[in-house]
């Protein structure tokens, strides 16, 4: 009953939010201490509360293979699936980092290609510092512009198989997305008008 | 006559298995011969036979004296229903005295008579039901039949001498039934001689492995509270000493990130690019004709077979190069093996048209018709 996605979800991608973490990973989530302990019976709203207070993200590291708080956040939206409009709001929302990255990760995972080249090409310009653990369980720094570089062009973020994302070149081409802006060009341009 | 006397008396004459009838012809009929009796006496006397018949069989596996009843129901039998009942018991007692006599005598040496046979066959009942005390019961067995009356289940079972004339039959134990409430207490009687006989040591066997378990699991949950402990405080060092605060150098987290977006940006033409390149390239070969599409791809396949001649050659050309003085190795074997690999090297790189490993045949070899 706490593993099971709820019942108003809809198929992501053909198949069980839950389904898109590995089996192997995703069982060891189920057994870890932190999902039995604090996401038993969340609620979208107790997974904010809860993303609001990590302080890093990651995969599964150690000898172990422990899951990471951030990874079974992820996993515990995957189940309850929020609606769109909640989940913008995560995006668009500039105070909590962690949050935010929660957010991305959940969207790269769920929504079409051409959204999340919309929702996520923007936060290029969001260069604050995010702990990432390593699966050797040592932290490092990344950046939240690299994260989202990676989210864009990487095929597994934190363990997580991603879906395979269409290029943009092809979208460009089909007339669904415009060229990319990047914000130094916009900051260009901004300077070049003022001027 | 002895027959229609009989007939005449109702006496049923029973057969009794092992053992012939003693007149050649035993009429079994109940009914009388012709013209002698009345009909209404002859219906009576056959009901009376037929009682005499059935007291008879309840006797049980006694045989009757045939050969000794016989003259005492010629002289005896009158045709009445009293006297037949007379007869009767005057058979029953007769039976008992003979059992009397085989118990005393210990007659159960193969004796042929009708008694000796029955009393063997009782003693081989009774000594299956007394089953090994048998030897025992040899010394009360006569006092035992001396005593007792009926002499079957006293432990008679005469002297120790296996006697089994083949009449020994299996003991079937008769079901006794119990009531449900017997039956309970019966149960209830087993289960608390157990318990009674090993109260304490059970008890304590329980306490010992209830206490271990509880040390076990203390022992347990205090590893698990030591671990969780490390692991948080190890987390803690790790997060101190990776800050991820973002009120330091702000400049160079800007220009940081400012050489990582013109990176991406480079990145992101440089695949436009190579996917124009592609485009043209790919526009251009299907603009062009068979014949220069065939050439141009033999030039290609030239030019790379070139290129790879001239790694290999290189390659040889190193390996022929004298080693190092310093180098203590056997350079005469490195050197033997340097050249067989150039040769077989040089040999590969060789052009080689076809698959065919049959090179007199270039005369016949059709597909060369079109590029002469």
């Amino acid at each position: 009953m706490a593993n099971r996605t709820a019942s108003t979800a809809q198929a992501v991608h053909g198949m069980n939010p839950q389904f898109l973490i590995e089996t192997t990973f995703r069982q060891r989530i189920y057994d870890s201490q932190y999902w039995k302990e604090q996401c038993f019976g969340l609620t979208v709203t107790g997974v904010m509360d809860k993303a609001v207070g990590l302080r890093c993200i990651g995969g599964c590291y150690g000898t172990t293979r422990r899951p990471t708080e951030f990874l079974c956040l992820v996993l515990k939206l995957l189940q309850l699936q929020p609606d769109r409009q909640m989940v913008d709001v995560l995006v668009d929302q500039p105070d909590f980092k962690y949050l935010r990255a929660l957010a991305l990760m959940y969207f790269r995972l769920t929504q079409p290609p051409a959204d999340i080249y919309e929702k996520l090409e923007p936060l290029y310009a969001d260069y604050r510092r995010l702990r990432v653990r390593d699966m050797a369980g040592a932290l490092a720094l990344i950046h939240m512009d690299e994260f989202v570089d990676q989210l864009l062009r990487e095929p597994q973020v934190c363990l997580v198989t991603l879906p395979v994302l269409t290029k943009r070149i092809t979208l460009e081409d089909a007339g669904r997305l415009p060229p990319r802006i990047s914000p130094l060009d916009a900051d260009d341009s901004d300077s070049d008008s003022v001027e | 006559m002895s027959n229609s006397k009989k007939q005449g008396g109702g006496v049923a004459r029973r057969y009794f298995p092992g053992k012939a009838p003693q007149e050649d012809h035993v009429d079994l009929s109940a009914s009388e011969s012709e013209g002698e009796q009345a009909p209404a006496a002859a219906a009576a006397a056959a009901a009376a036979a037929a009682a005499a018949a059935q007291r008879i069989t309840l006797a049980g596996l006694k045989s009757v004296r045939v050969s000794e009843a016989a003259p005492e129901e010629e002289g005896a039998g009158d045709g009445d229903g009293d006297s037949d009942d007379e007869e009767t018991q005057r058979l029953l007692r007769a039976r008992l005295l003979a059992r009397q006599r085989a118990g005393e005598d210990d007659s159960s040496s193969g004796s042929d008579s009708d008694d000796g046979l029955a009393a063997r066959r009782a003693q081989a009942l009774l000594r299956q039901r007394d089953g090994g005390s048998g030897s025992e019961a040899d010394g009360g067995g006569a006092s035992g039949s001396e005593s007792g009356a009926s002499g079957s289940e006293s432990g008679a079972s005469g002297s120790g001498s296996d006697e089994d004339d083949g009449y020994a039959e299996p003991v079937l134990l008769k079901p006794v039934f119990m009531s449900r409430a017997q039956r309970q207490a019966a149960a209830a009687a087993t289960q608390e001689e157990p318990s009674a006989e090993q109260p304490h040591a059970e008890a304590a066997a329980a306490a010992g492995q209830s206490a271990d378990r509880r040390e076990e699991s203390v022992r347990l949950a205090a590893e698990e509270a030591r671990r969780a402990r490390e692991e948080q405080a190890a987390g803690e060092q790790d997060e101190a000493a990776v800050s991820d605060g973002d009120d330091g150098d702000v400049d160079g987290e800007f220009e940081a990130w400012r050489a990582r977006e013109l990176l991406r940006i480079q990145r992101d033409r440089d695949e436009k690019d190579a996917a124009a390149q592609a485009d043209a390239e790919r526009e251009r070969v299907r603009a062009m004709s068979e014949r220069q599409r065939d050439a141009e791809g033999r030039e290609r396949a030239r030019r790379q077979r070139d290129e790879k001649a001239q790694r290999v050659a290189a390659l040889a050309a190193e390996a022929a190069q004298p080693a190092p003085a310093d180098a203590a190795i056997d350079t005469d074997a490195n050197a033997r093996a340097a050249q067989e690999m150039l040769e077989y090297a040089l040999k590969q790189s060789q052009p080689r048209r076809g698959n065919s490993k049959w090179r007199g045949y270039r005369a016949e070899d059709t597909s060369r018709a079109d590029r002469r």
